[in-house]
C-alpha cells in the first residue's frame, strides 16, 4: 500500500491527484485511435517490396519524386512572393481599397485547387473563351501560335499557388502586426529606407511565421489529388491512387504512402528545427497604431492592382465563370441527383463536425486537467493527422479496417453461420474515421486556443468555491467556450466539404458527394454539369473565411477596431 | 485555525517548500513574503488542495485536509481563493459571480448573503453589471466578496493588489482589512511587495527558497531581523562593518556602539552593523560630516546616501527641507542604541 501510494506520487508530481484517471485513459485512447492509420503505413516502410513495388521503383518513383518535388518548389516560390507581398503592402502601406483588400485577399482559401482548375481548363482550352477572342482578334487558325497549356505541371503550380498563398498571408500578416514599431522606427533612424527596413528587419523577424506558413502550404501541396490528377501530372498521391485501383496492389500503394509520409514528416521536422532557431520572437509590446507608409501617385494604384490580383485569379474568375456555367446548368442538375449529393454531403461533414469537436473537448480538456507530459504528447499525436495527405490516411484506415471486417466476418460465419460482410470498411464508419484523423487537429486547435485563454486560476477558484469537475465544465466552460466550439465545428464541416481524395477512396459503393461528383463530372470534360456543385463548395468555403477576416480586423492589441 | 506541519512540496525533483510550519489563530491575518520563486505561491496551493505535501501535513479548523498520503478535494475544503489576476467569471454578471459559491443555498439565503456582501464591499448597485464593465478596483472587491460568500474556514490571498495602480495598493488592503476584521475572518495572504504586507497582515513570514527565515511582525521584522536575509530583504539599509570590543560593544568607523553582541561573536572577531536610514539623523550642529553622493525625494522627506570618509556609503533619512546638493557635506549624528549585529562575512 505505502509503496503503491509513492508510485502515484512519483506520477502525479502533486497535481490532481484525486480526479479518477478516466481522462488521461479516454486521451490516450483516442491518440492512440487517430495515430493507427499513421502507424500502419509507416508500418510498411519495413516491409520488403513485392514485383509491383520493384516495378514501380524502375518505372514511376522517379517521376513521381521529381513532380512532386518540382510542385512544391514552385508553389512554395509562388505562394511566397504574393503571400508575403500583399501582407507588407496591407500591414504597412495605405494605398486605396487597403482595408477592403486585406480581407478579400483570403477569399482564394475558399477554393478547393481541383474546382479552380478545372475551371481555369474551360476558360483557357482551345475552345474556350480566350483562346476565341484571341483567334478572332488575330484571325490566327489552330497551329498557328503558341498558348500555354493550362494542363501540365506549370500549371498545377499556378492553380495550387492561387488557392494556397492565403495560408502565408495570414501568418505574416500577424507577425508583421505584432512587430514592434519602435524597432521599425530605430532601423529607420539608423538611415535605412522603407524597402532595406522590410528586407534587413521586417522579414527576418517574420521568418519564424512565414516558415510555418510555408509548410502548411507545402503540406497541402504534397497532399493534392485533384488538381494533380485532373491535369494529368504524376505525383504520389496520384500514384497511390493508380497503384490501389490500377493495379490493385494494397502493399505497394501502402509503401508508396510511407515515402509521401517521409517526405511529409521531414516537412514537419524541418518546420520545428527553423523554429527552435529562433531566439527573438519577442520583440516587445508596442500598443501605438504601426506607423504605414502613405504610397504616392502610380505606385498607390499599384499596390492596389498587386493586392486585387491574386483576389480576381484566385476567386472572381473561377467564381464568375462557375456561375455562369451554373445558370445554365442549375435547372438540370437541381431536379437531378443534387439534392440528395447535399444531404450526403451535410450528413457526412455534421457527423464528422460533431465528433470531431466532441472530440477536441475530450482532449483539450484532459490535456488541461493533467498537465503531464505523457498526456500532451498523446494529444499532439492525435493532431498528427492533419500534416498527412488524404490519400495516405484513406490507405491507412482501410487496410486495418478490413482487416477487422474479414476477421469479424470470419468469427461470425464459424460460430453463427452468418457471414457479416464489410461492416466498418465498406460504410460511412470508413469514411468518418479518416475524417477524423485528417481534420481532428483543426478543431483541436481551435478549443485548445480557447481554453488557454480561460485563466486556470478560474478552475481553481470555481474548485474552492466547490465546484466539482462536472459543474465546473458545465458552468463556467461551456457558456465561455460557445463561440469557440460552434467555429470549430464549422471549420472541420468545410474540410470535410472539400476532402476528395480520402472521399473517393473510402466511400460506399454509389455513395456520392458534391466533391466527389464535381471531379467525376470535370473528369468526363463536363465542366458546366460541374458547376453548381462546385459553386456550393466554394461559397461554403466562405464561411471560415469570414470568421478568421473578423478575427484579422481587429488583432492588433489597443488598436482602433475598423467596423 | 490554520497549521501547516513542517510541509514540504516538491515539483519533480525541485523542492519548492521546505519544512514549513506556520500556525494562524482565528481572525488572525497573516502573510507570507519573499522574492519570486521563494515557493510562496506553492504554499498556498497546497493549502488549497491543489499541490500534495511530500511531508509534513495541513490542518484547517483542526481538521487534517492534507497529509501526503490523503487530500481532501478543494471543493470540500471551504476556502476562499483570490488570485492575482482575479479570475473572475466574464460571462457572469457581479451577482452571479458572487453567488457561484452558494448553491447549496436556498434562492432567499443566496439573494440575502449577495446583498450583504455588496453592501459590505461597496458594490451596491452593481449587482447586474459585467465584470468588464467594472473599474480594477471593484473588480478586485467582487473577487473578494465572491471567495467571502460561502463563509470559508479561510481566505487565501496570492498577490491580490500587484495588478491594480498605485493609488488602490495603498487605500485597498486597508478596507479589505476592515472588511476581514470585521467578519473575523482568518486570512493568509502571500506577496513580494512589502507595503502591501505591511498594511494587511498581523503576522509575517519572510520565505526563502522555500523555507521560512522568520515569522513575526512587520515592526520586528524591520527592527529585530533575525537573519541577514530578512535584514536585506525587508525595508533600506546597509551594512557598516566593526570589531567587537567586549560584550556589549562595537567599534565601527561611526564610533562605538553599545547594542547586543550576537554569542558566537569574541573580543575582536569582525561583525556587520545593519544602519537603516533612520539610525543616522541629519543634524547641522554635528561635528561628523559625510558627503552626499545622491537623494531621492521623497515629499516629506529626502533619502540620502552620504559617503563616509572611508568611501563607505550610508543611507539618511532627513526632513525634506533640508535640501542639499550632491558633493555638498553635511552633519550627521549616528543614533546607534538598538542596531542589530550580525556575524562578519570576511
Amino acid at each position: 500500500m505505502a509503496s503503491l501510494n509513492a508510485a502515484a506520487r512519483a506520477v502525479g508530481t502533486g497535481r490532481h491527484l484525486w480526479r479518477p484517471d478516466g481522462w488521461a485513459l479516454g486521451v490516450g485512447l483516442v491518440s492512440l485511435l487517430m495515430a493507427l492509420p499513421i502507424l500502419v503505413v509507416a508500418s510498411y516502410a519495413l516491409h520488403p517490396g513485392n514485383e509491383v513495388w520493384a516495378h514501380l521503383v524502375d518505372t514511376v518513383l522517379v517521376d513521381y519524386i521529381t513532380n512532386s518535388l518540382l510542385l512544391a518548389a514552385g508553389v512554395g516560390v509562388g505562394t511566397l512572393t504574393i503571400g508575403v507581398g500583399t501582407a507588407w503592402l496591407t500591414v504597412m502601406c495605405e494605398f486605396p481599397f487597403r482595408r477592403n483588400l486585406a480581407w478579400l485577399v483570403l477569399l482564394p482559401m475558399a477554393m478547393p485547387a481541383y474546382i479552380i482548375a478545372y475551371t481555369y481548363t474551360g476558360i483557357l482550352e482551345f475552345a474556350g473563351p480566350v483562346q476565341d477572342t484571341l483567334r478572332a482578334w488575330t484571325g490566327w487558325q489552330h497551329g498557328d501560335y503558341w498558348f500555354p497549356p493550362v494542363r501540365s505541371l506549370g500549371g498545377a503550380i499556378v492553380m495550387l499557388t492561387l488557392v494556397l498563398y492565403p495560408y502565408i498571408y495570414l501568418l505574416a500578416r500577424a507577425a508583421f502586426i505584432e512587430q514592434c514599431v519602435c524597432v521599425l522606427e530605430v532601423a529607420r533612424t539608423l538611415g535605412l529606407g522603407p524597402f532595406a527596413v522590410f528586407r534587413r528587419v521586417a522579414l527576418p523577424l517574420a521568418r519564424p511565421a512565414i516558415v510555418t506558413g510555408l509548410t502548411l502550404v507545402l503540406m497541402e501541396t504534397l497532399a493534392d489529388f485533384g488538381t494533380v490528377k485532373y491535369f494529368g501530372v504524376s505525383t504520389f498521391t496520384t500514384g497511390i491512387f493508380r497503384t490501389w485501383f490500377g493495379l490493385g496492389d494494397q502493399a505497394a500503394a501502402a509503401q508508396l504512402s510511407a515515402v509521401l509520409l517521409a517526405f511529409v514528416f521531414s516537412l514537419i521536422l524541418l518546420e520545428r528545427w527553423s523554429r527552435r532557431q529562433r531566439s527573438y520572437h519577442h520583440t516587445g509590446h508596442a500598443y501605438q497604431a504601426l506607423p504605414t507608409y502613405h504610397l504616392q501617385g502610380a505606385r498607390r494604384y499599384g499596390a492596389t492592382a498587386a493586392c486585387a490580383l491574386p483576389v480576381l485569379l484566385g476567386f472572381a474568375i473561377p467564381a464568375g465563370q462557375l456561375a455562369v456555367w451554373s445558370w445554365q446548368t442549375a435547372p438540370a442538375q437541381l431536379s437531378g441527383p443534387f439534392p440528395q449529393l447535399v444531404a450526403n454531403t451535410v450528413t457526412l461533414a455534421g457527423i464528422t463536425s460533431v465528433l470531431a469537436v466532441a472530440l477536441a473537448l475530450l482532449l483539450g480538456y484532459g490535456r488541461r486537467l493533467r498537465r503531464g507530459a505523457l498526456v500532451r504528447a498523446a494529444v499532439r499525436i492525435a493532431g498528427l493527422g492533419y500534416a498527412v495527405p488524404g490519400t495516405v490516411i484513406a490507405v491507412g484506415v482501410i487496410i486495418p479496417l478490413a482487416w477487422l471486417d474479414n476477421t469479424i466476418d470470419g468469427l461470425s460465419r464459424d460460430y453463427l453461420g452468418l457471414s457479416t460482410g464489410l461492416i466498418l470498411s465498406g460504410t460511412l464508419v470508413a469514411l468518418v474515421f479518416a475524417y477524423l484523423v485528417r481534420f481532428l487537429a483543426v478543431s483541436l486547435q481551435t478549443v485548445e486556443a480557447a481554453l488557454t485563454k480561460v485563466s486556470i486560476h478560474v478552475d481553481d477558484t470555481a474548485r474552492s468555491l466547490g465546484a466539482t469537475p462536472m459543474r465546473l465544465l458545465r458552468r463556467l466552460h461551456l457558456p465561455l467556450l460557445r463561440g469557440s466550439l460552434f467555429t470549430a465545428g464549422l471549420l472541420v464541416f468545410v474540410d470535410v466539404l472539400k476532402e476528395l481524395p480520402a472521399t473517393m477512396i473510402l466511400r460506399p459503393f454509389d455513395f456520392n458527394t458534391l466533391a466527389v461528383r464535381t471531379f467525376e463530372l470535370a473528369s468526363d470534360e463536363q465542366l458546366a454539369a460541374a458547376a453548381p456543385a462546385a459553386l456550393a463548395i466554394a461559397l461554403t468555403g466562405i464561411g471560415p473565411v469570414v470568421l478568421l477576416s473578423r478575427s484579422i480586423a481587429h488583432s492588433r492589441p489597443g488598436h482602433r477596431k475598423h467596423a | 485555525m490554520l497549521e501547516l506541519e513542517s510541509l514540504s512540496v516538491d515539483y519533480g525533483t525541485q523542492r519548492a517548500v521546505q519544512d514549513l510550519s506556520i500556525n494562524l489563530t482565528p481572525g488572525q491575518i497573516g502573510c507570507l513574503i519573499g522574492p519570486s520563486g521563494c515557493g510562496k505561491t506553492t504554499v498556498l496551493r497546497a493549502i488549497g488542495g491543489f499541490e500534495r505535501p511530500t511531508t509534513g501535513r495541513i490542518r484547517l479548523g483542526g481538521r487534517v485536509v492534507s497529509t501526503p498520503d490523503h487530500i481532501v478535494a478543494p471543493e470540500e475544503r471551504r476556502i476562499g481563493m483570490v488570485f492575482q489576476d482575479l479570475a473572475l467569471f466574464p460571462h457572469l454578471t457581479v451577482a452571479r459571480n458572487i453567488g457561484f459559491g452558494l448553491h447549496r443555498y436556498s434562492r432567499d439565503q443566496r439573494r440575502r448573503r449577495i446583498a450583504g456582501l455588496l453592501e459590505l464591499t461597496g458594490l451596491e448597485g452593481m449587482d447586474q453589471a459585467y465584470p468588464h464593465e467594472l473599474s480594477g478596483g471593484q473588480q478586485q472587491r467582487v473577487a473578494v466578496a465572491r471567495a467571502m460568500a460561502p463563509r470559508p474556514t479561510i481566505m487565501l490571498l496570492d498577490e491580490p493588489f500587484s495588478s491594480l495602480d498605485p493609488e488602490l495598493r495603498e487605500s485597498l488592503p486597508r478596507e479589505l482589512r476592515e472588511i476581514f476584521r470585521g467578519d473575523g475572518i482568518t486570512v493568509l495572504q502571500v506577496t513580494h511587495d512589502q507595503p502591501e504586507a505591511f498594511a494587511m497582515a498581523d503576522e509575517i513570514g519572510v520565505l526563502r527558497a522555500g523555507a521560512l527565515e522568520q515569522w513575526d511582525t512587520a515592526y520586528a521584522l524591520y527592527h529585530m531581523p533575525q537573519t541577514r536575509f530578512v535584514a536585506d530583504f525587508i525595508g533600506e539599509g546597509i551594512m557598516l562593518p566593526g570589531e567587537v570590543i567586549d560584550e556589549r560593544h562595537i567599534d565601527t568607523e561611526l564610533g562605538h556602539v553599545r547594542t547586543r553582541i550576537p554569542e558566537q561573536c569574541s573580543a575582536g572577531s569582525a561583525v556587520d552593523v545593519l544602519l537603516r536610514p533612520d539610525d543616522i539623523q541629519h543634524d547641522d550642529d554635528s561635528a561628523v560630516k559625510a558627503r552626499v553622493v545622491d537623494r531621492t525625494f521623497r515629499g516629506a522627506q529626502f533619502l540620502y546616501t552620504l559617503a563616509l570618509d572611508s568611501g563607505r556609503r550610508v543611507l539618511c533619512l532627513a526632513a525634506s527641507h533640508h535640501d542639499h546638493p550632491p558633493g555638498e557635506y553635511i552633519g550627521i549624528r549616528p543614533e546607534l542604541d538598538h542596531v542589530v549585529v550580525f556575524p562578519g562575512t570576511a
